[in-house]
C-alpha cells in the first residue's frame, strides 16, 4: 500500500539579500498550499533572518560556509564559492537523509541562481532510492546570459562577409544587437587569440546554466 | 521567458509580501530576511512630508559607489530642493579612514540634513517605504527586486543601473514599460549632479 507523502521542498538560497527575499516569499507561498518547506542558506545571511513570523510548515536551516561574517569585497571569491559548494552539498545531503528518517522525505529540491551544483548532488548514505525533482529559480540574469550566448554563438559560426551583423531575438522585440564586423581582420582575429576568451566565456556560461552551447 | 529555447520555464511572482501585493494575507508585511540593521525613525519623517514629494534613493545591498559619484548624488538631491530619503549602508564607513572620507562626502548635503530636507538611513524596509504615500520617485540601481517593487508599489523610477541585469532592467523601465527615466553618465562613467537633478 502506498501512502500519500506530504510534499516537502528543500529550498536552497544564495546568501545575499536580493536572493533571500524572494526565496522567503516563495517559501511562504508554498506553505500556503500545504507544502512543507525547509529553507537552507549559510549562517552569515541566516542569522539576520527573523523566523518569528514564519508560517507553520516552514523550517529554517543554516550552515557555516566559512564566511560567517559575510563575504567581503576583499575576500577570495573562488575560495568562497568552493566552500559554499562543499559545505552546502554536505548540508543538503544530511538534510535529505535525515528528513527521510523522520518520515518527511524531501520530494523536491529547489535552488536559486549561482547554486547549480545543488542539482549535481550524489546523495551518499542513501540506500533509499531518492528520486528528486530539482528546480532552479532564476531571474533576468538568465535571460541576459541567454542573450550573450546567442550573440556569441552567431559570431562564432558566422561565415558571411557582411560588415554588419544583426542579432535579433524573436520574442524580445525591443532588443537588437548590431555588431560591426571589420571583415578583414575579423576571421584572423577570431581564429587566434580572441577566440580563446570567447570560448572561455561560452564554457563558463555553459557550466553556469548547464547549457549545451 | 520564451526567449530561452531549451528550458521549460514558468513564471513565479512577483515575490513581494502579500500585504503590499494583493492584501490576501495582511500579516505578511515583510520579507523577514533583512541582512542589514534597519533604522526605525524614517516612517515618522515620511509622514511629515506631503504626498508624492519625497525622492527615495537606494542602490541595494552590494554596490559601493565611488566618492565622486556620492558627491554628485548629494549635490543633485540638494539642488532639487525636494525632500529625500537616502539609504547608505553602514559597512561603507567601517574603518576610521573611510569615516573621514564619509564626512567629506556628506558636506554637500549636511546642511540639507540639518534643515530636515533629507534623511540618510543605513537600511530600511523598502516595500514599506515605496508604498508610503509621500514617496514621489525612486532612484534605484535597478536590481530585479527593486524593479519589481517599484512596479508593485506604483512608484516612478530614476534608473541608475551598474552591472549584471540592471542595464536590461533599466531598458525595460525606461523604454518598454515607460515607468521611469534613465540617467546618462559622463565620459568618466559618473552621473553628474545636474543629471540627477
Amino acid at each position: 500500500m502506498t501512502m500519500a507523502v506530504q510534499p516537502h521542498f528543500l529550498l536552497l538560497t544564495y546568501p545575499a539579500q536580493g536572493h533571500i527575499n524572494p526565496a522567503l516569499q516563495f517559501a511562504k507561498g508554498l506553505t500556503r498550499i500545504g507544502v512543507l518547506v525547509t529553507l537552507v542558506t549559510s549562517l552569515s545571511a541566516g542569522r539576520r533572518v527573523s523566523t518569528t513570523l514564519f508560517p507553520d510548515g516552514l523550517s529554517f536551516v543554516t550552515f557555516s560556509d566559512g564566511y560567517d561574517d559575510g563575504f567581503k569585497p576583499e575576500d577570495d571569491r573562488d575560495h568562497f564559492t568552493s566552500e559554499l559548494k562543499r559545505r552546502g552539498s554536505q548540508t543538503l545531503n544530511e538534510l535529505i537523509v535525515d528528513s527521510a528518517k523522520e518520515g518527511k522525505p524531501v520530494t523536491c529540491l529547489v535552488y536559486t541562481m549561482l547554486l547549480h551544483w545543488a542539482a549535481e548532488q550524489h546523495f551518499f548514505g542513501s540506500s533509499l532510492q531518492l528520486s528528486l525533482t530539482s528546480i532552479t529559480i532564476t531571474s533576468m540574469v538568465m535571460v541576459i546570459s541567454s542573450i550573450i550566448a546567442r550573440t556569441l554563438r552567431m559570431l562564432l559560426s558566422y561565415q558571411g562577409s557582411h560588415h554588419l551583423l544583426a542579432v535579433t531575438f524573436p520574442r524580445l522585440y525591443f532588443l537588437q544587437i548590431l555588431i560591426l564586423l571589420h571583415s578583414r581582420s575579423f576571421k584572423s582575429s577570431w581564429s587566434s587569440s580572441a577566440k580563446k576568451p570567447t570560448q572561455k566565456c561560452l564554457s563558463t556560461l555553459s557550466m553556469h546554466w548547464n547549457w549545451e552551447l | 521567458m520564451n526567449a530561452t529555447e531549451k528550458f521549460n520555464l514558468s513564471g513565479i511572482g512577483p515575490l513581494i509580501p502579500s500585504a503590499f501585493l494583493d492584501g490576501k494575507d495582511p500579516l505578511d508585511k515583510s520579507f523577514g530576511g533583512d541582512v542589514f540593521q534597519g533604522s526605525e525613525d524614517y516612517t515618522e519623517w515620511l509622514n511629515s512630508k506631503s504626498k508624492s514629494s519625497v525622492v527615495y534613493v537606494s542602490f541595494g545591498s552590494i554596490l559601493v559607489l565611488s566618492k565622486r559619484q556620492i558627491e554628485e548624488i548629494a549635490r543633485g538631491l540638494v539642488d532639487s530642493g525636494l525632500p529625500f530619503l537616502w539609504v547608505r549602508r553602514d559597512e561603507q564607513n567601517k574603518n576610521e579612514e573611510k569615516e573621514e572620507e564619509e564626512e567629506d562626502n556628506l558636506i554637500a548635503c549636511r546642511e540639507a540634513i540639518l534643515e530636515r530636507q533629507g534623511m540618510i538611513v543605513p537600511w530600511c524596509c523598502q516595500v514599506e517605504v515605496l508604498s508610503h504615500p509621500s514617496i514621489g520617485c525612486f532612484v534605484t540601481h535597478c536590481g530585479w527586486n527593486s524593479t519589481l517593487e517599484s512596479l508593485v508599489c506604483e512608484v516612478p523610477v530614476v534608473a541608475f543601473p551598474h552591472w549584471t541585469d540592471q542595464g536590461t532592467n533599466a531598458k525595460l523601465i525606461a523604454d518598454v514599460w515607460k515607468t521611469g527615466v534613465r540617467v546618462v553618465a559622463n565620459e568618466e562613467g559618473i552621473v553628474e549632479g545636474e543629471e540627477i537633478n
